[in-house]
């Protein structure tokens, strides 16, 4: 009899709970977005990583990129400018009636602040406005590019120390910051500030940060660009790690829209009539097996082509869904690059001409060759896939390859030297989207990039590789940049640095009601807000 | 007794010590750059540099400990590398909700897990015994975060009963914060939609939690009460007529408290310090999460910050047991 009855208590309050709930749900102009990365720093002058894009609503640049397809600048926080004869002094007009989140008005002195807080506290957005030269080259590192000057209040010149042709595409991505907060907290310039707020001139700002999980932007009703026509009111960013727990959140019309789908899901998602796949316009890396080229045996071109030609691209592309998820590539650049080398030739997979090469070599069968590790991002799905499928074929021409899991931080203290280094290692080339390839090019194969295996500079032209790098980012004849980025690929490509494995875009999917999206080559992610809204 | 009490407070500060010593440098000698790897691999090397100076990462390793300490003396727990706050007031924001999940799942364990353990001992051979031990047996061999997705899938997706993570649908849902804990919050305020979606948000982490601990409750209950159904100072007492509800509640019990006391503690510790996964899992904005983000990230001095919280968090449960000893049986001396 007490059984029952406290079963029956028991029972009745489950009801009560549910029932009495009463279901709130997404407002109409109220937009979530599931994401599967947290957002690290709410300072957006401290912030490159792709979380960055999170507070693209809330800060805005001199200049912006067009909310289209291509890279395209146009005018924002700048109204006009002007470039001198010789491209290295720019005059900035800027923009009257803006205002910041805290109420600041615009002027050039505000974004003088921008600048010099970025440079001095070498914050990361300081590597857009930072001359990429030699490190070697005393003080050039990390040197702002020339001299940040008010002319008057609503004119502000920067002088470039040489010619930059992407100086506007870095600007679009450097943000401008209230002054405010920053000469009220002069010992930090105000970074502790900036690390729990956020103050720009953006369509959106704060309304609440429930970290590390949840970000939630209201619309600035005194944005210069006003609100008339159709827009959203709030956009929340959820960070849910689990791929599987977005994609329900979306289907079940929890979510507006979920950053990332799973493969598995993907040929179901595009027969959902409530749902829309959107695929990003450029891959964000390009995986790309890189060969140690000082280590024995990978040092040997005729090991890195054996090992190369084992490689099935088209195996690894079906695993992955085929495309657009997953394609193959020629080189280092990707083919949506305006640089791109349209004349590389397709990778070749040829295991009877693998086994020759390692006959030539000296390795028949493989003999003498060690077992090769080959490192690869864990949880990145790509690299898995792929370097199972190097690791299938190689065996079949008498190579090991055995895949290891490793934490990305590992990887890239591995890489610091080629002693350190395996003789194959993943490698994202990243940021493969960015419209104009000097960035990868500095990070991947410049001496003293992120990388740093200078791969290049053990191939027979490896003494003018960085002087080509350095000559493709300050040419402004657009020929001649063309020109010799189409021979940096060409070098990479016959000398066998890498292996092009696999460029893996991974879609958004977004309910059908969401309209105003347009996917943006110029950013891996962007979901650009304020153009955007529900039906 | 307060003695017994003074003493294993004390005793608490080198155990806490050298778990500072040892996790501090078990992440400080894994192989990885945290200063590259906090910065992103679009930041110049300057960057990287003036960050790796910033956290004193270009020190020798005992004078980063020392430094460590130093702060650590002072409630400094240092700041992350990835958020650039401090790691105490980041962790404060997060304790609430992990102890309100930890606090419901463990009081849902004593309700459940001992009287099923009771009722399966007095029971013994019969239906309820047998139940209880397959559920038992089943409920620990299942993985955690599998059963928190099936029944996500289950209760969210497919039955729409049940909200899918989270602790409140929206954040304009949730109560005023007066202690963080939005089940107490929500009564303090008189909220009582938020404390009915807080409790709706609660079911399906809470009962993941619990089902993966029950098993060990139950089936340690059962043999310990058991064991003292079977002295001969119960069945002077049957054959005194004492009822069997007496006999278990006012004798075997409390014999048999104990190591049900011991293992509850645990659970408990267990709880507090080891729900990373379920919070993954629900979203549940705790202590758990916040570590396990940290740990994928590198970022030192939050894992160093959670190690030593769960770490208290097991010495501080350690203590109560010991001191639950005493009042469950009298003739627990403690010295």
């Amino acid at each position: 009899m007490k059984a029952l009855r406290l079963s029956s208590m028991v029972v009745a309050v489950s009801l009560l709970v549910w029932i009495g709930f009463a279901a709130v749900g997404l407002e109409k102009n109220e937009l979530l977005i599931v994401e599967t990365t947290y957002l690290t720093r709410m300072d957006p002058q401290d912030n490159v990583q792709m979380t960055g894009y999170y507070l693209l609503p809330c800060y805005e640049g001199l200049v912006r990129f067009k909310v289209q397809e291509d890279a395209e600048i146009e005018p924002c926080l700048a109204a006009s400018w002007e470039i001198s004869a010789d491209s290295t002094v720019y005059t900035f007009h800027i923009r009257q009636n803006v205002l910041f989140h805290d109420g600041t008005a615009l002027d050039a002195n505000a974004v003088k602040v921008s600048f010099d807080r970025a440079v001095s506290k070498q914050l990361a957005t300081s590597a857009y406005i930072s001359t990429v030269t030699n490190p070697e080259e005393e003080g050039a590192v990390g040197e702002p590019l020339g001299t940040v000057e008010v002319v008057d209040p609503a004119t502000i010149r920067i002088t470039l120390r040489g010619v930059l042709p992407t100086f506007l595409m870095k600007l679009a991505l450097f943000p401008i910051v209230s002054p405010k907060p920053v000469t009220e907290n002069p010992t930090d310039l105000g970074a502790e500030w900036y690390k729990n707020n956020i103050d720009g001139t953006g369509p959106y700002t704060l309304d609440y940060w429930k970290a590390p999980a949840e970000l939630g932007l209201k619309r600035f009703d005194g944005y210069w660009g006003g609100w008339e026509g159709k827009h959203l009111d709030k956009v929340v960013f959820l960070t849910i790690e689990q791929l599987q727990t977005g994609e329900q959140m979306l289907l079940a019309g929890d979510c507006d829209i979920n950053r990332s789908t799973l493969q598995d899901s993907q040929a179901a998602l595009r027969k959902n009539p409530n749902i829309v796949l959107a695929f990003p316009g450029s891959p964000y890396s390009l995986f790309t097996i890189a060969f140690n080229t000082k280590k024995w045996p990978t040092a040997d071109i005729l090991v890195r082509k054996a090992i190369s030609l084992c490689y099935n691209a088209a195996a690894a592309i079906s695993l992955l869904g085929g495309p657009p998820n997953a394609m193959g590539f020629n080189g280092p650049v990707a083919a949506t690059n305006q640089y791109y080398n349209k004349a590389l030739p397709v990778p070749e997979y040829n295991l009877d001409k693998a086994k020759e090469l390692l006959q030539q070599a000296g390795y028949p069968g493989g003999k003498g060759l060690p077992a090769f590790e080959l490192p690869w991002s864990q949880h990145v799905v790509a690299e898995d896939v792929a370097s199972q499928v190097l690791k299938s074929e190689c065996a079949k021409v008498g190579i090991t390859v055995n895949p290891v899991a490793m934490g990305f931080a590992t990887m890239l203290d591995m890489g610091k030297s080629w002693k350190t280094c395996d003789n194959l290692t993943f490698i994202s080339s990243y940021p493969a989207f960015d419209p104009v390839p000097d960035q990868l090019m500095q990070f991947m194969y410049h001496t003293g990039g992120v990388y740093n295996w200078n791969f290049f500079s053990s191939t027979p032209d490896g003494a003018n590789i960085d002087a080509m790098i350095d000559q493709a980012t300050t040419e402004p004849n657009d020929t001649i940049r063309a020109a010799l980025y189409n021979q940096l690929q060409e070098i990479a490509v016959s000398n066998y640095l890498a292996i092009w494995a696999i460029a893996n875009a991974v879609p958004a999917a977004l309910r059908a009601n969401v309209k105003g999206f347009v996917t943006m080559n110029a950013y891996y992610v962007h979901f650009p807000v304020y153009n955007m809204w529900k039906e | 007794m307060h003695w017994y009490v003074v003493r294993r407070i004390a005793l608490m500060v080198p155990t806490l010590l050298g778990m500072t010593v040892v996790v501090f440098t078990l992440t400080r000698v894994v192989p990885a750059d945290p200063a590259r790897a906090a910065a992103g691999i679009a930041a110049t090397e300057a960057t990287v540099e003036a960050l790796r100076h910033e956290l004193r990462l270009d020190r020798p390793l005992p004078v980063q400990y020392v430094w460590y300490l130093r702060g650590l003396l002072k409630g400094d727990l240092g700041r992350s590398m990835y958020s650039g706050r401090l790691v105490s007031q980041e962790i404060v924001k997060y304790i609430p909700a992990t102890t309100e999940l930890a606090l419901v799942a463990f009081f849902m364990l004593c309700l459940i897990g001992v009287p099923l353990g009771i009722f399966a001992a007095a029971r013994q051979g019969r239906v309820l015994d047998v139940a209880s031990r397959g559920l038992a047996i089943g409920t620990a061999a299942l993985p955690v975060f599998w059963l928190g997705l099936v029944l996500q899938f289950v209760f969210f997706y497919r039955l729409r009963l049940l909200p899918l993570i989270g602790r409140t649908t929206t954040v304009a849902l949730a109560p005023r914060e007066i202690t963080g804990m939005y089940l107490v919050d929500a009564l303090l305020t008189q909220n009582w939609t938020a404390l009915v979606d807080t409790l709706r948000h609660m079911i399906l982490p809470v009962f993941t939690l619990v089902a993966s601990r029950i098993g060990i409750v139950v089936r340690l209950t059962r043999v310990c009460v058991l064991d003292e159904l079977e002295q001969d100072y119960v069945r002077t007492a049957r054959a005194k007529g004492l009822g069997n509800s007496r006999v278990l509640a006012k004798h075997a019990l409390r014999n048999a408290a104990v190591p049900i006391i011991t293992e509850l503690g645990m659970q408990f510790s267990w709880l507090l310090a080891g729900s990373a996964v379920v919070e993954s899992i629900f979203v549940w904005p705790g202590v758990g999460l916040y570590a396990l983000r940290s740990i994928v990230m590198l970022d030192f001095n939050p894992i160093m910050a959670f190690t030593l919280i769960a770490t208290f968090a097991f010495l501080v449960s350690n203590l109560v047991v010991d001191l639950t000893y005493a009042l469950a049986n009298p003739r627990v001396r403690l010295e």
